[in-house]
């Protein structure tokens, strides 16, 4: 008997998975999940919106761009364009502008560098299986984006 | 039974609950009265705000009366005003922002006691009218499509009710601002004619009906995904996690 160890990032493919390894004929005493717990101070991917531990980049950008949205095409009715062209220079103008400070100050509050990639391993999978189906459940786990794999011999 | 919980999810959308920022949902309903209580999932109670918002200030023409205060018009803003249901917009404004405000304080609190119950969701829900799951979607395509129209990036995400909602509002506010009607004839090069043709009582209102419904959608695909997360962990470790199955480099009656 073998051990496959392998890590997955939560999504369906996960689900998938355990319901095919199943279909091989693996017993489900011999697969294992273990779910990691995040580092409490990690800084959340793109923008959280959880107010406890996270940061927010799109509040204040909504914000600014409704406003200046409202006060752009007010004034754009006056001007040459009209309302409609000034509105929108002055939305997307709101929103940059709101983004921009938003990033800031998150990157100032937490220096942490950012993360490489939106995808993170969040689930560790164990599966004892015989060694001449390891190449079956290797496919299997690549096929549905396992994000990495080693096999242990016992 | 849970006494409280984070999310239900139907056929009719998802609702969930999790930490908000008051003064942001505040914001929303000062922008657009009922908006706020939307993005708390408070259908019902925000739709209502919603109609009497556009009913008061069509009726008193108050986007008018702000294009002319931004313009310097004071006494045309003031001309144009109905005092007839004016000040009746007052305490309703008011009661907007104070109400979301207030609600989000106590869903807040709510929050962190159903985060100590179980969590338990059903994550499929198919009926004779319609078919929902709870999967991971993309949160900047679910912004896009509501930037581009109101109401699409929630059908996308899930929200039946706000998407019904801002599709109506959208399809209603487009034909009264004739604004499509001004985009067209921008493109014919005929700028003058573009002006004049747009109701600038109707078209105040897109501002806050696009960006609203774009933060909306956005949101609420991040918290989506959030609760796909917890609920998929919470599953692992009650299914996929027997106690008869040992890993460990410590021996079986090992004292450790």
């Amino acid at each position: 008997m073998i051990e496959i160890l392998c890590v997955f990032d939560h999504s369906l493919f996960i689900e998938m998975t355990l319901a095919s390894l199943m279909d091989l004929g693996i017993e489900k005493e011999d697969i294992i999940a273990f779910t990691l717990k995040q580092r409490p101070d990690e800084p959340i991917l793109f923008d959280s919106l959880n107010y406890q531990d996270g940061t927010s980049l799109f509040d204040l950008a909504a914000i600014f761009a409704t406003i200046l949205g409202v006060i752009g095409a007010s004034i754009g009715f006056r001007l040459v364009w009209g309302p409609i062209v000034w509105g929108i220079i002055a939305s997307t103008s709101g929103f940059l502008t709101g983004f921009a400070i938003d990033y800031l100050l998150t990157k100032t509050r937490s220096r942490m560098s950012a993360r490489p990639s939106a995808v993170f391993p969040r689930v560790i999978l164990v599966i004892r299986c015989r060694r001449n189906q390891q190449n079956s459940v290797e496919q299997l786990l690549w096929k549905n984006h396992a994000l990495g794999l080693t096999v242990i011999d016992e | 039974m849970a006494r409280r919980y984070k999310a239900v999810l139907n056929c009719f959308g998802t609702s969930q609950i999790h930490y908000r920022n008051p003064v942001v949902i505040a914001w929303w309903s000062s922008a657009l009265p009922g908006f706020g209580h939307m993005l708390l999932n408070m259908h019902i109670k925000g739709n209502i705000l919603f109609l009497c918002e556009i009913f008061l200030n069509v009726q008193s023409n108050l986007n008018l009366a702000t294009v002319y205060t931004f313009t310097g018009e004071f006494d045309l803003a003031k001309h144009v005003l109905n005092t007839r249901l004016l000040i009746i917009y007052i305490p309703f404004y008011i009661f907007c922002i104070w109400d979301s405000y207030r609600s989000t304080v106590d869903l807040n609190k709510n929050f962190f006691l159903a985060e100590k119950e179980p969590f338990e969701l059903p994550v499929f829900d198919m009926s004779a009218i319609e078919v929902c799951f709870l999967d991971k979607r993309v949160p900047w395509a679910a912004g896009v499509w509501s930037l581009l129209f109101p109401g699409l990036g929630q059908l996308y995400n899930r929200r039946i009710i706000t998407a019904f909602a801002l599709l109506i509002w959208m399809l209603v506010i487009t034909y009264n601002s004739h604004y499509l009607d001004s985009v067209h004839l921008l493109f014919y090069g005929k700028p003058g004619e573009a002006k004049e043709i747009l109701n600038m009582e109707w078209l105040l209102f897109f501002p806050s009906l696009v960006f609203g419904a774009a933060f909306d959608a956005y949101s609420k695909t991040v918290e989506h995904n959030k609760l796909f997360d917890s609920e998929q962990r919470a599953y692992l470790e009650k299914e996929w996690h027997s106690e008869s199955t040992h890993i460990s480099f410590i021996k079986k009656g090992e004292q450790p």
